[in-house]
């Protein structure tokens, strides 16, 4: 039997959680293209010791769980003396692990653009970081976009780990209220619309995005 | 004492190895303000190389070169490199116009031309498009100001990297094969601009197998043939009347291309 009601009742609860996941995605996201684009840097920039410690980096990311990854930042940071709120270090493990994948996307991307276009920047004049924020990563985003928008809904999906550091977002808040009300259905249904919404969000976003890029380079 | 003002570009000695082979054997070149050099010669016979150790691109192993009377790449009484930014500052001071195209086609011509003002001499964005959108007006392409890449031919693509060099007002201008790359009916505009360039006495040093350009632009001729300089002269003695064997077969190679051509009903 569908639960009306509670189905009801946990609209408004569940809206609020959802906003809490959105901002997770968003800001887990930005720090994990940011980390990507770092790392990718580093990992084509021809200096050795950059290189190994992004090749680390990557490989740690990719070789440890998430949820491990969380618990380490979380209780981790308060031992360095750094107070961090459950949300920002939850950002922070979930950009972090994010940005080991951003760097191969990116890495990818960049080595797609061609290296006449490198030494054309260096005859002029510019400065290898530069070339990387003038030339390289603009081109590299574009070309890596639908790697990226994909990536950032493994991220959404990824954001249920939070609540493991307390962070009350979408579906912590539904297993909060099914673990009071002892009904599943009407809490879960809805929170998989919700993640399918905002995935459609990222997805249809990026497609937009493409195409105004493709337009405005044609 | 009569001061006279450094040459441009003055290079002895030039030696550039890769690996085992030896791409240039002791080179030297020294090109006069306003002078216009063409250097021609087989494929591999280290042209191009030429030009990339000259703006650095390809620093060489040994020899020296001087930019308006700078010590390229090296400082002064010692081998020691000068800084990076140094050594970026020195190339911006040459223009280079290179065989692919390679405009950065996430900007649009006048933003290609303004890239180097605005980043690398940090001029206000408002001047460096005037300043942009003059040098394209110079290259016959100031409708062409806000169009991207994609949608320039190769011909136009490649004179939006003239200006790109020019722009940055470089001592000297260096061409390395800008039209191989070009489908022959977009080769002419390419030429046309580069001969208004010669014209203008623009100091420059061509990289060409466009060997009617070569006869008609140039002051100077060099003729290079496995890494060394095989003969030096004037556009009409060695058209004319080439000294060196090489030169000559060279030419004759070369050429007969073109009788066929005249000679064909």
């Amino acid at each position: 039997m569908f639960d009306t009601e509670l189905f009801l009742e946990s609209v408004p609860t569940l809206a609020d959680a959802a906003l809490v996941t959105i901002r997770l995605t968003v800001v887990s996201g930005a720090l994990g293209l940011l980390a990507g684009a770092l790392s990718a840097a580093a990992q084509l920039s021809g200096v050795t010791a950059l290189r190994i410690l992004s090749r680390i980096y990557v490989s740690l990311m990719r070789g440890t769980p998430l949820f491990v990854q969380l618990l380490v930042v979380s209780f981790g940071l308060p031992m360095l003396g750094v107070s961090a709120d459950p949300f920002l270090a939850a950002a922070l493990a979930i950009g972090l692990n994010s940005g080991a994948y951003v760097t191969e996307i990116l890495r990818a991307g960049v080595l797609a653009v061609p290296a006449g276009q490198i030494e054309a920047a260096a005859a002029v004049g510019l400065s290898p970081v530069r070339i990387w924020t003038r030339i390289l990563l603009p081109q590299a985003f574009a070309i890596s976009l639908p790697a990226l928008a994909a990536e950032l809904t493994i991220v959404l999906k990824s954001t249920p780990l939070a609540s493991v550091v307390a962070v009350t977002e979408m579906t912590y808040s539904g297993v909060l209220i099914q673990s009071r009300a002892f009904s599943a259905i009407e809490v879960f249904v809805p929170i998989a619309v919700g993640y399918i919404l905002i995935a459609q969000a990222i997805l249809r976003g990026a497609r937009h995005l493409e195409g105004r890029l493709a337009r405005a380079r044609a | 004492m009569l001061m006279t003002a450094p040459p441009p570009i003055s290079a002895t000695g030039i030696v550039k190895r890769f690996g085992a082979a030896t791409v240039l054997d002791d080179v030297s070149l020294t090109v006069a303000r306003g002078e216009v050099v063409c250097v021609i010669g087989p494929s591999g016979s280290g042209k191009s190389t030429l030009l990339r150790c000259l703006s650095w691109l390809a620093p060489p192993d040994a020899g020296r070169i001087e930019l308006a009377g700078e010590r390229l790449g090296l400082v002064d009484g010692g081998e020691r490199l000068r800084s990076a930014a140094e050594i970026r500052r020195q190339r911006s001071r040459i223009g280079m116009v290179f065989q692919g195209l390679n405009l950065w086609p996430h900007l649009t011509a006048a933003g290609n031309v303004m890239e180097g003002l605005v980043t690398v001499r940090r001029m206000p964005k408002a001047k460096a498009r005037e300043l942009a959108l003059a040098h394209l007006d110079r290259v016959g392409l100031l409708a062409k100001a806000d169009a991207y890449p994609a949608r320039l031919s190769g011909g136009q693509q490649q004179r939006v990297a003239i200006a790109r060099a020019l722009a940055m007002e470089p001592e000297i201008l260096f061409f390395d094969e800008p039209t191989s790359a070009l489908d022959p009916e977009l080769v002419g505009e390419v030429l046309d601009v580069m001969g208004a360039l010669a014209r203008q006495h623009t100091t420059m040093v061509v990289v060409t197998h466009e060997m009617s350009f070569a006869a008609e632009a140039a002051d100077r001729i060099l003729f290079m043939d496995e890494g060394r300089v095989v003969e030096e002269a004037t556009p009409a003695s060695f058209f004319g009347n080439p000294r060196e064997e090489r030169s000559r077969r060279f030419l004759d190679r070369t050429l007969s291309r073109y009788r066929l051509l005249v000679r064909s009903p």
